[in-house]
C-alpha cells in the first residue's frame, strides 16, 4: 500500500506545482511580454509485475510557455511598421498643424503684402501708402522668417530624436545581451528545459527594439539570439554589442548620421534603418522637412529673384534706377568635411523659375564632376571642371575652382536658406520704383495721326539715356519712296515704317545696346511728325513699373507652372497628403498589430476564468489525490487493526 | 476563438478611444464650422482654399482699385465739365465781341472777364486729387501741371503719360489724360507756326522763335531755309592768258563732286545766273544745288549727308605749262603747270529762304542765335547746322485753349476800331457826289448827329455838294458849338471847327449803304485825317473767326475727351459686376470646400455619442463577468 501513499504524494506534488503555475499565471496576468505557462503531466515509470505494468503515479513533465514563434515574428515586424507610421504621423502632423493655422501661414502675408502693392501703385506718389508696402513687406520676410524657423526647431528636434533613440537601442541591445547570457546559462536538457520568463523578457526586449527600428533575428544553437539592424548589421550577437553611434554629418554639422561599428570600419546604415522611430524620423527629415524648408525657400528665392529684375527695371521717386528690393543670402555650396583638396565650388543663381526643392551633391572622382539631384537620384551632369562651369544645372550655376582631389564632394543646396535669409533691402520708402525710367511724348507740332507707345523696359543698364531719342518721321527715309523714321540720339540709324500698310501698328525694339526699349507706333504721320523717348524725369505719378511688379503675384514663376501662391499651396498640399496617408498606413498598420497582439493574446494570453476553471479542476484533483493518501493511510490502519 | 483577459479589456479601451477621438474630431469641427481643420484632412482642398482666398482677396482689391480709378475719373470729369462751361461762356462773349456794335471802350470790359475765365482754366488745368497730385500732368504729378509766363503765355510742364490701374485680373483702365491733349496743345505748334527741322539734318542746328513782326508785310506761306555754304562766284567772261609762243585751244572745266557742270572756250562768258542754271542742272547727280541771291552763291546738299561739296576747276589744253594761264569762277588760280585746283565748301555759313514755289525770298550769312527776317515775319536759328540742313515754318491757325484766350483777349483789348482822335477843326476837300445803284441810304454824322441822312431809293440819284451845305447850314442852327472856319463842301474846302477846344467826329456809317463801295463818296475825300471812319479793322473779324475756330475745336476734344472717361466709367462699373460675381463664386465654391455641413457634423455627433455611450456600457457590463464573482 506503500505504493498508493507514494501515488498520492506523487499527484499532490504534481498539482501543487500546477497550482501555483496557474497563481504565477493568474498573477502575471497583465504582465506585459508575459505568455501563459503549462504544467505538463507524466506517468511515473510503472511497476512491472507478472499481471503487467502497474502506474506508480504521475511527475511534472515539464513547465512550458503557450506561444507561436510565428506570431511573435509577426508581432515584431508589425510593431515595427505601427510604431514607424504612429511616430511618423506624429512628426508630420506639426508641420501640418502649423500649415494648418491660416493666419500663420505664408500666404495671408503674401497676399497682404500684394494688396499693399497694389494700393500704393494705384497712388504711387504717396509716401504713407508706399511705407504701408514696405511694412507688409517685412511682414512678408517676417512670416518666411517664422515658418523656416518652426521648420527649423523641428529638425532639431528630429536630430534630437534621432541620437536618444540611438541611445535607447544600445541599451535595449545590451539589456538583450544579459537576457541572451542568462537564457544560455538556464536553458537544459539539449534545450528541453527552457528559462520561460527569461524568453518572455526577451521578446518584449526585442519588441521595444521593434519599436525602434526594424531588426531580424537569427536563433543560434545555445538559445542565445542574434539581432541585426539596417541592411544586416549585428547589434547583439551572443552577449556582444555593437553600438549604433550618432556622428555629425560630413556637410552640415547640424545633422547627425547613424553608423555601426564593423569590423574596422565604420558603416552608416541611417538610411538603412527602416522601420521604427528612427525610420519615422528619417522620413520625416527626408520627405517632409527637407523638401519643404527648399520649397519654401524656392518661393523665397523666386520672389526675391523676380521682384527684384522688375523693380530693378523701374525708378524711384526720385528718379533713380531701381535697385534691389529684397535681399537674399545667395546659394552656399558646403564642402565635405573629410575633402581633402583644396578646390572650392561657389553657385549661382540664373533662373529662379528652374529651381527644384532638392539638393543637389558635387562629386569629384580625380577628373570628373559628377553632379546627382539628390531628391531622384539623378545625375544631372557629368564632366570636366570647364564644362561644369559652363553648364547651368535646375536653374543655378555651379563654379568651381581647380585643387579638388578625388573623392571631394560638395552639397548644394540652392533654396534652403532662401526663406532664412530674405530681407528687406529698400528701408527708405522713397526708394520702390513704381515709375518707368522712360516715357514718350510726341510733338506739339505733329500734324498726322500717328501715336507711339513705349512697351514696358525688359533691360536696365541702358538707363538712364544719354539724351533724349527723337523719331522723325520721313517719306523718304530709307531711300527714296520708301517711309520711316530717322532716329537721333540713341541707336541713331532709320526705322522702315510704312503708314500704307502698317498704320495698324508695328512693334520696333531699338538696336543694342538699346534694345531694352521696345515701342509700338501706328497711325499715318505726316512728313516731319516727331516722336521723343526721354527720360521720366519727376515721373513721380508713374506707375507703369508698379504694375508689372503687381502682375508678378498672377505670374508662373516658379518651375511647375506655379505663383507664389500656388508653389506655398503646393507645400500644404504634399505636406497634408503625406499626413493623411500617414493617418491612413496608422490606422491599418494599428487595425493589424491589434489583430496580431490579438492573436498573440489568443495563444499566450492568460485568461482568468480559465485560470479559474483551471484551478478549481486542480483543487479537486488535490483534494483527491489527499483522498488517495487518506485512504491509503485508512487501509495501512485496517491492517494495522487487523494485527492488533 | 480565445481570448485572453487583458485583450478583452485592451478591445474594449481601444474601442473607447477611437470612438473618443472621432467625437472629438467632431466636436472640433463643430466649433471651427470648418470640414478641414488640418490640411490633412483634404490635402487638395487646402490648396485649393488657399488659392480661392488669394483669388478673393486679389479681387476684393481690385475693387478698391476701381473705386480709386472711379474717382479720380470723377474728378476729371466733373474738371471738364466745367471746362466746357467755361468754353461756352467764352465762346458767347467772343461772337458778343465780335459784333460790330461794340466800341473800342466796351470790347476791354469783355477782355477782363475772359481774363478771369484765363486763370479759371489755368487753374482748371492744375487740378490736383485727393492726393494732391496734379490730374493733367501725366506721370510728372506732383510737377504743377500749367504755369504762365510773364508775357501770358501758358506752358505745359507735364507729359502725355497716362496712370493705368489694374481694376481686374487682366483688366487695366487709364484714369486720366494728359493735358496738352486735352487742352488742344498738340498739332497746335507755337499757335502761329509749325516750325521743322528737316528729318536728315544732320547738324545740331535748332529753330527757334517764329513771330510775326510786321503784319502789313507778312506773307502766309510755308517758307524753308536751307544752310549752305555762303560764297562769291565771278561772272562775266573768263579770263585766259594763252601764251602766244603757242596758240592754245585753252579750255575751262567746271565739276563738282566729280561731275562736268560747264566747259568754257577762250572768250566765253557766263553770268552768275547762268552759272547757278547749270549747277542745278546736275543737282540730280552731284547731290548740290546752288542759289543765287544778291550777287551771293549758296551751295548746299540736296541729299541726307553732310559730306563736303567738292568744286574743280580745270584748265586743259595749255601746252606752255606755267605760262598759259586761267583764273576759274570760284577764284582758282590755274596754269598749264598746274592745271587743276579743288575748292571744298564743308560750311553752313550762309542761309537761303526759299517760299512754297522754291523761289528765294532772301539770303545771308548764318550767325549762331541770329534772326533771319523775311515778309514780315523772323525766325531765329541757333546751334551749328550741317551743310544742307533744312528747317521749314509753316504758318498754323490752330491753338491751344490758353493761347486761344489770350489772343481772344489780345484781340479785344487792341483798338478794333480805326477810330482816331480829331483835331478841332476838319477840313473837307476833294467832294465827288456819289451816285447811288439805287435802295441805298446816304448819311454822314457830327459827332453822332446826322448832318444828313437821306434815302437814295433810284439807281443814279446823287447827292450834291449843294445839298451838303445846305445841310451843314441847319446842323449849325440846331447844334450850337460848331463853326464854320472857312470854305464850303461845295467848293471842296471846308473847314468845320468846334468852339469848345473838344474832338470833333465826321463819320459815315457804314450800315447806311446796302450795296458795298457805292456811297464811298466822302471816304477818299479826307485831308489831314480829320474824317474818322468808325469801321472795324479787317484783321480783328480775321482774329475773331479763328479765336472761335479754336473754341469749337477745344471743345470738340474736350467733349470727346469726356466720352472716354464715360466709357472708362462704363468699363469699371462692368468689371465691377464682373469682380462681385467673381468674388460671390469664389467664396461659394471655398463655402463648399471648407466649411462644414452642420447637420451632417451634428447628427453624426449624435450617433457617435450612442456608439461611445454603448461601448463603455457593454465595457461595464463584460468587466462584471468573472468566474472568480463565484469561487
Amino acid at each position: 500500500m506503500a505504493d498508493l501513499t507514494g501515488i498520492g504524494t506523487s499527484a499532490l506534488l504534481a498539482f501543487q506545482r500546477s497550482l501555483s503555475t496557474v497563481g504565477h499565471n493568474i498573477s502575471n496576468a497583465t504582465t506585459e511580454g508575459f505568455s501563459r505557462q503549462r504544467v505538463s503531466f507524466a506517468t511515473q515509470t510503472p511497476e512491472f509485475t507478472g499481471a503487467g505494468y502497474f502506474g506508480t503515479g504521475t511527475t511534472v513533465d515539464r513547465v512550458s510557455r503557450v506561444y507561436d514563434q510565428f506570431i511573435v515574428d509577426r508581432l515584431q515586424s508589425n510593431t515595427s511598421n505601427h510604431s514607424q507610421t504612429e511616430h511618423f504621423l506624429g512628426l508630420v502632423s506639426q508641420v501640418d498643424n502649423l500649415l494648418a493655422d491660416e493666419s500663420a501661414g505664408l500666404s495671408p502675408a503674401l497676399q497682404g503684402f500684394f494688396n499693399s502693392l497694389q494700393n500704393s501703385v494705384d497712388d504711387p506718389a504717396s509716401t504713407p501708402a508706399r511705407q504701408v508696402l514696405l511694412s507688409d513687406a517685412e511682414a512678408l520676410t517676417q512670416r518666411f522668417h517664422s515658418i523656416d524657423t518652426r521648420l527649423r526647431e523641428l529638425a532639431e528636434n528630429a536630430e534630437r530624436d534621432l541620437v536618444n533613440i540611438a541611445n535607447e537601442i544600445n541599451g535595449l541591445g545590451a539589456s538583450l545581451a544579459r537576457v541572451n547570457d542568462a537564457i544560455v546559462l538556464g536553458t537544459q536538457g539539449g534545450g528541453r528545459i527552457q528559462p520561460n520568463d527569461l524568453l518572455d523578457e526577451r521578446d518584449q526586449i526585442l519588441r521595444e527594439l521593434a519599436e525602434l527600428t526594424r531588426v531580424e533575428t537569427v536563433e543560434q544553437d545555445d538559445g542565445s539570439l542574434s539581432v541585426f539592424v539596417g541592411s544586416g548589421q549585428g547589434l547583439v550577437v551572443g552577449d556582444g554589442v555593437n553600438e549604433i553611434q550618432a556622428v555629425r554629418n560630413k556637410f552640415d554639422p547640424e545633422r547627425y548620421d547613424l553608423v555601426i561599428q564593423q569590423g574596422q570600419v565604420q558603416v552608416n546604415i541611417t538610411d538603412q534603418l527602416s522601420g521604427g522611430r528612427i525610420g519615422a524620423v528619417v522620413d520625416f527629415r527626408n520627405k517632409v522637412l527637407d523638401p519643404g524648408l527648399n520649397a519654401l525657400g524656392r518661393i523665397a528665392t523666386s520672389l526675391t529673384e523676380t521682384f527684384n529684375s522688375q523693380h530693378k527695371l523701374g525708378i524711384d521717386y526720385n528718379g533713380n534706377g531701381g535697385t534691389d528690393f529684397f535681399a537674399a543670402g545667395g546659394i552656399a555650396p558646403v564642402p565635405g568635411s573629410n575633402n581633402t583638396g583644396t578646390g572650392s565650388l561657389a553657385a549661382t543663381l540664373v533662373d529662379a523659375g528652374q529651381l527644384t526643392t532638392s539638393n543637389y551633391e558635387v562629386v569629384y572622382d580625380g577628373s570628373n564632376y559628377r553632379v546627382t539631384r539628390l531628391n531622384d537620384k539623378k545625375v544631372m551632369f557629368t564632366g570636366g571642371l570647364a564644362a561644369l562651369n559652363a553648364t547651368p544645372i535646375d536653374g543655378f550655376q555651379i563654379t568651381a575652382a581647380a585643387g579638388a582631389a578625388a573623392g571631394d564632394s560638395f552639397l548644394i543646396q540652392p533654396t534652403r536658406s532662401a526663406a532664412r535669409d530674405i530681407n528687406l533691402f529698400i528701408k527708405d520708402p522713397a526708394l520702390i520704383a513704381h515709375a518707368a525710367p522712360i516715357r514718350s511724348s510726341s510733338a506739339t507740332t505733329n500734324a498726322g495721326n500717328a501715336g507711339l507707345e513705349l512697351a514696358a523696359v525688359t533691360d536696365a543698364t541702358t538707363y538712364p539715356l544719354a539724351g533724349d531719342i527723337s523719331l522723325v518721321f520721313d517719306p523718304d527715309a530709307l531711300g527714296a519712296g520708301v517711309p520711316g523714321f530717322f532716329v537721333s540720339g540713341g541707336p541713331g540709324g532709320t526705322l522702315a515704317y510704312d503708314p500704307a500698310t502698317e498704320q495698324n501698328g508695328k512693334q520696333f525694339t531699338l538696336g543694342a545696346p538699346f534694345d531694352g526699349i521696345s515701342f509700338n507706333i501706328s497711325g499715318t504721320p505726316t512728313s516731319g511728325d516727331s516722336f521723343t523717348i526721354t527720360n521720366n524725369t519727376n515721373g513721380i505719378g508713374d506707375n507703369r513699373n508698379g504694375l508689372s511688379l503687381a502682375k508678378l503675384q498672377s505670374t508662373v514663376t516658379v518651375r511647375g507652372n506655379n505663383t507664389f501662391q500656388s508653389a506655398f499651396g503646393e507645400l500644404v498640399a504634399d505636406v497634408g497628403t503625406r499626413t493623411r496617408q500617414a493617418q491612413i498606413t496608422e490606422e491599418a498598420q494599428g487595425v493589424l498589430l491589434q489583430q496580431t497582439e490579438a492573436e498573440r493574446q489568443s495563444v499566450s494570453g492568460v485568461n482568468l476564468d480559465e485560470e479559474a476553471a483551471r484551478l478549481m479542476q486542480l483543487q479537486q484533483a488535490y483534494q483527491a489525490a489527499a483522498q488517495v493518501i487518506s485512504v491509503s493511510n485508512s487501509l495501512f490502519d485496517e491492517v494495522l487493526a487487523a494485527l492488533r | 476563438m480565445r481570448i485572453s483577459s487583458a485583450q478583452l479589456h485592451a478591445t474594449a479601451i481601444n474601442s473607447i478611444l477611437g470612438q473618443q477621438s472621432t467625437l472629438s474630431k467632431i466636436q472640433l469641427q463643430i466649433a471651427a464650422g470648418r470640414k478641414i481643420l488640418t490640411p490633412a484632412d483634404d490635402p487638395a482642398g487646402a490648396a485649393r482654399a488657399l488659392n480661392l482666398s488669394e483669388s478673393a482677396s486679389s479681387t476684393t482689391q481690385y475693387g478698391k482699385n476701381a473705386d480709386i480709378a472711379e474717382a479720380r475719373l470723377r474728378l476729371e470729369e466733373s474738371t471738364l465739365t466745367s471746362a466746357t462751361d467755361l468754353i461756352q461762356r467764352v465762346r458767347l462773349l467772343t461772337l458778343q465781341g465780335n459784333n460790330d456794335v461794340l466800341d473800342n471802350e466796351s470790347r476791354p470790359l469783355l477782355a477782363a472777364e475772359i481774363r478771369q475765365r484765363l486763370d479759371e482754366l489755368v487753374s482748371l488745368g492744375n487740378t490736383r486729387d485727393a492726393n494732391n497730385e496734379y490730374l493733367f500732368a501725366g506721370y510728372q504729378s506732383l510737377t504743377e501741371a500749367f504755369t504762365v509766363n510773364p508775357d501770358g503765355t501758358v506752358v505745359y510742364n507735364g507729359d502725355e503719360g497716362q496712370r493705368f490701374l489694374q481694376i481686374g485680373p487682366s483688366r487695366q483702365i487709364a484714369t486720366g489724360d494728359s493735358g496738352a491733349e486735352v487742352f488742344g496743345m498738340i498739332g497746335s505748334g507755337n499757335g502761329e507756326f509749325i516750325t521743322r527741322a528737316h528729318a536728315f539734318n544732320t547738324g545740331n542746328g535748332v529753330l527757334g522763335t517764329n513771330t510775326i513782326t510786321d503784319p502789313a508785310t507778312y506773307v502766309a506761306d510755308d517758307y524753308s531755309v536751307v544752310l549752305g555754304e555762303q560764297t562769291a562766284v565771278a561772272g562775266g567772261a573768263l579770263v585766259f592768258n594763252d601764251n602766244v609762243g603757242t596758240d592754245d585751244t585753252l579750255q575751262y572745266e567746271l565739276r563738282i563732286n566729280g561731275t562736268l557742270i560747264d566747259t568754257l572756250g577762250e572768250g566765253d562768258a557766263r553770268t552768275q545766273a547762268q552759272i547757278e542754271t547749270a549747277i542745278n542742272a546736275q543737282a540730280a547727280t552731284t547731290g548740290v544745288s546752288a542759289y543765287l541771291d544778291a550777287g551771293q552763291l549758296y551751295l548746299a546738299n540736296t541729299l541726307p549727308t553732310a559730306t563736303p561739296i567738292t568744286v574743280n576747276e580745270t584748265l586743259t589744253g595749255a601746252t606752255d605749262g606755267a605760262l598759259d594761264t586761267a583764273t576759274g569762277f570760284f577764284g582758282s588760280a590755274l596754269t598749264g603747270a598746274a592745271p587743276t585746283n579743288d575748292v571744298v565748301f564743308n560750311n553752313a555759313n550762309g542761309y537761303v529762304v526759299l517760299d512754297s514755289s522754291d523761289a528765294i525770298v532772301t539770303s545771308g550769312a548764318y550767325v549762331d542765335g541770329g534772326s533771319i527776317a523775311f515778309n514780315g515775319q523772323q525766325l531765329t536759328i541757333s546751334g551749328t547746322p550741317s551743310n544742307g540742313d533744312q528747317f521749314s515754318t509753316t504758318p498754323n491757325t490752330q491753338q491751344d485753349l490758353f493761347a486761344t484766350l489770350q489772343s481772344l483777349i489780345t484781340a479785344l483789348e487792341s483798338p478794333s476800331q480805326n477810330t482816331q482822335a480829331v483835331p478841332t477843326s476838319a477840313t473837307l476837300s476833294n467832294f465827288t457826289a456819289p451816285v447811288s445803284a439805287g435802295g441805298e441810304t446816304f448819311q454822314v454824322t457830327i459827332d453822332g448827329i446826322d448832318l444828313i441822312n437821306v434815302g437814295l431809293p433810284l439807281a443814279g440819284d446823287t447827292v450834291t455838294a449843294g445839298q451838303l451845305d445846305t445841310a451843314l447850314g441847319n446842323f449849325l442852327t440846331a447844334n450850337p458849338g460848331y463853326t464854320v472856319a472857312s470854305g464850303s463842301f461845295a467848293g471842296n474846302d471846308l473847314v468845320l471847327e468846334k468852339d469848345d477846344g473838344s474832338d470833333l467826329v465826321i463819320a459815315i456809317p457804314q450800315n447806311t449803304t446796302t450795296t458795298a463801295g457805292a456811297l464811298t463818296g466822302l471816304e477818299g475825300t479826307t485831308t489831314n485825317g480829320s474824317l474818322a471812319q468808325p469801321d472795324i479793322s479787317a484783321g480783328f473779324h480775321t482774329a475773331m473767326e479763328r479765336v472761335l475756330n479754336n473754341l469749337d475745336r477745344n471743345l470738340d476734344n474736350i467733349i470727346s475727351t469726356r466720352s472716354q472717361i464715360g466709357a472708362r466709367l462704363n468699363s469699371i462699373d462692368d468689371q465691377n459686376n464682373l469682380n462681385e460675381s467673381s468674388i460671390l463664386q469664389v467664396r461659394e465654391t471655398l463655402s463648399n470646400i471648407q466649411d462644414l455641413d452642420y447637420a451632417e457634423a451634428i447628427s453624426q455627433l449624435e450617433q457617435q455619442s450612442t456608439s461611445l455611450q454603448a461601448a463603455q456600457q457593454s465595457f461595464l457590463r463584460i468587466q462584471g463577468l468573472s468566474l472568480f464573482n463565484f469561487l
